[in-house]
């Protein structure tokens, strides 16, 4: 199972200030992450939530201190490296959706994959796609400030997933949403965690629990209570990428993806392949 | 790559298209710059291509002796610049020409001494009306057409003047009865023996204005005037082959003739109009850099619009740099948009700068001049401005922190 781990943080600290001024944000942190994992982070404000998302998002450094994402040492990367890999295989979503005001909802959502390379075309159509999971094509020429916000999130999570992120790191987002628009942004982030998403969200609401699969509650920049809910064993594993850059024969690939996977709970096998066909379309080098 | 920089160009696009007023002025401040740096430009190619053309006009064959003083070369512009007679101090003398004419292979040769002086008809009288006084080897050098009557005849204290067009109109209000009249200059009476063709060229490498001038004999000028100073002498070389021999005969002749004194330079060729355009070339690089501060108000305006940009902005470069954009992404792009700015206002201003030459041209003798380096450093120049003023509020927009940003409202 080992090879199942995405995240390791070892040690990991966050200071601020110096002196008279020091303290921390995260104090000698450490948490593993499995691949599949749905972890809600919550706590107290300033136990260092959001530092904790900002750090494995690599937006912050951390003080001192290892993370491991992928198998790789990232924490004394260049600031260039970093980028490249938020681009790549982080997916952001935030408390108050953070769309630029002046772009179209499908130019929003197409952000991630201006800085991949991907092809005008190929980044509309892959915006489009993922708008459409959401019902939310027919809005795609609408600015931000034309939506409603639980609109407006459902296209900030579309942003996220549309560069296929090997993780979904989520700052409250539904802080900013009534209990309706709460409960349907709650319903995707669930429909994206059962297709095999990593997703680690720092939350308020402890009614939100029931969705995630690890609850992990923090104090003082420290793990206070981690509590997991769902057997590793269990946990909804995606389909590897390498399979899903193969162009032809799709059998194998559900053989292949259903290999991995020690158990399916409670999913229908015909979801991925819709999945497979999505995340190929339009990708061009 | 060129992905990138196609997509950087079409986000500053968008990003000069939602703030049109805004960047149509900044455009603005460029393009005044460019087109004032067009305009000289312009002028200074066609004041110098209409004095290349004088020389090449009276020909390969002319050597030019002129008085040089020991000055520099600066202090010898100002005091043109300053004087009310262009031409300085003479030591040439009549003398000298006469010298000149017993070179070898010397087929003619011309004084020029200007002075201005009060002429008279029986109608009009008129104040400084520049007097020419030359011999009849003149109108062998210069190309000079008579409209009516005879040029200068070669016996010395003559009586017969030329007039030049305009001042013959001005004088006795025609042209075509004039020649046979008689004009008085200082109670000296003189008889109009020719009217010169219109030439209307005011530019040329001898600086005289020939429809409004008076040509007499250079003795006869002496005589009236007491004093006259030779500031210049024509040579025609029988042919062009020797031109570098010739002129050396003649600096020997007349460091000869006057005794060792060598305040004097021999020129054919190009250096003939080399007096004319280092002044040119010195009065439109002073103008240059006139219009190039303007250009850097202009570019300070492209640095202030992108600060302004920027801090605006902020939000954007956070998001931005949240879904992946590195630094460099983030400076391109801004720098993309300081840069597209100074361009647009760099094509505005070449068209606004010819607009203007070509408006000149109507009121004077100078037509637009265009030509590719013109072109070329306009280009080149905006493309500088764009670096050098749009990479500061780039670099402040690329070391922005996105954790900050994000937090950062408009």
């Amino acid at each position: 199972m080992s090879e199942n781990i995405l995240i390791e943080l070892k040690g990991l600290t966050k200071r601020y200030g110096y002196g008279d001024t020091e303290s921390y944000a995260l104090k000698d942190f450490d948490l593993t992450i499995k691949r599949g994992e749905f972890i809600m982070i919550m706590g107290p404000s300033g136990c260092g939530k959001t530092t904790l998302l900002n750090i494995i998002g690599l937006l912050d450094r951390a003080s001192h201190g290892e993370y491991i994402l992928n198998g790789e040492n990232v924490a004394n990367i260049s600031a260039r490296r970093q980028a490249k890999l938020r681009a790549k295989k982080i997916g952001f979503v935030f408390q108050n959706f953070n769309l630029i005001e002046d772009l179209t909802v499908i130019d929003n959502v197409a952000l991630p994959l201006v800085y991949t390379g991907y092809s005008k075309t190929a980044q509309l159509k892959n915006a489009s796609n993922a708008l459409k999971r959401f019902h939310l094509n027919e809005r795609e020429y609408y600015l931000p400030y034309q939506l409603s916000g639980g609109q407006q999130q459902r296209v900030a999570i579309a942003r996220a997933i549309v560069g296929d992120p090997e993780i979904i790191l989520a700052d409250e987002p539904t802080g900013n949403l009534d209990s309706r628009a709460s409960h349907i942004v709650m319903e995707e982030l669930k429909a994206i965690h059962e297709e095999g998403n990593t997703i680690i969200m720092v939350t308020h609401n402890p009614a939100l629990t029931s969705y995630a699969t690890r609850v992990i509650n923090m104090l003082d920049g420290q793990i206070d209570t981690d509590v997991k809910t769902v057997a590793d064993a269990n946990l909804p594993q995606p389909i590897s990428v390498k399979i899903k850059k193969r162009k032809k024969a799709e059998e194998p690939e559900i053989i292949t993806s259903t290999e991995k996977k020690p158990e399916t709970p409670e999913k229908n096998p015909e979801e991925k392949p819709k999945k497979h066909k999505k995340s190929k379309k339009g990708r061009k080098k | 790559m060129a992905l990138l920089v196609r997509t950087h160009y079409r986000l500053a696009r968008a990003a000069i298209k939602d703030n049109r007023t805004r960047s149509f002025l900044t455009c603005l401040g460029i393009a005044i710059g460019v087109a004032s740096i067009i305009l000289i430009l312009s002028l200074m190619g066609s004041i110098s291509n209409l004095v290349k053309e004088q020389t090449k006009e009276i020909g390969a064959d002319l050597i030019v002796v002129r008085p040089s003083s020991t000055k520099d070369n600066l202090t010898n512009i100002v005091e043109e610049l300053t004087s009310a007679n262009s031409f300085q101090a003479s030591n040439l003398s009549i003398n000298d020409v006469k010298a000149i004419k017993g070179v070898n292979h010397v087929s003619a040769v011309a004084p020029i001494a200007i002075s201005t002086n009060t002429v008279a008809s029986e109608k009009n009288t008129f104040d400084s009306v520049p007097i020419l006084g030359t011999n009849s080897d003149y109108v062998k050098i210069e190309p000079l057409a008579l409209r009516y009557g005879s040029f200068l005849t070669n016996t010395e204290d003559s009586k017969s003047v030329v007039l030049g067009h305009t001042l013959s109109l001005a004088l006795f209000n025609t042209i075509n009865t004039t020649v046979g009249k008689s004009i008085t200059i200082m109670g000296e009476k003189f008889m109009v023996a020719g009217v010169l063709d219109e030439i209307d060229k005011s530019i040329n490498f001898d600086n005289i204005d020939y429809d409004n001038a008076l040509i007499m004999d250079v003795s006869s000028l002496n005589k009236i005037t007491g004093s006259t100073q030779i500031q210049q002498i024509n040579v025609k070389a029988e042919n062009t082959d020797s031109l570098a021999t010739i002129s050396e005969d003649i600096k020997q002749a007349l460091e000869n003739q006057k005794q060792g004194d060598k305040n004097f330079t021999v020129a054919y060729g190009d250096d003939i109009t080399h007096p004319a355009s280092n002044l040119f070339t010195i009065v439109s690089g002073m103008l240059a850099i006139v219009a190039g501060i303007s250009l850097v108000v202009g570019g300070i305006g492209v640095m202030n619009i992108m600060l302004v940009s920027v801090a605006e902005r902020t939000h954007e470069i956070g998001i931005r740099k949240a879904v992946g954009a590195s630094s460099r992404n983030i400076l391109i792009q801004f720098l993309f948009e300081a840069l597209i700015l100074s361009i647009l206002g760099g094509i505005f201003g070449l068209v606004l700068g010819y607009i203007l030459a070509f408006l000149l041209s109507v009121v004077t003798p100078f037509a637009p001049y265009i030509s590719w380096h013109i072109i070329a450093i306009t280009f080149l120049t905006t493309l500088i401005v764009g670096i050098i003023f749009g990479i500061y509020p780039a670099l402040k927009a690329a070391t922005k922190n996105p954790i900050d940003s994000l937090k950062h409202y408009r």
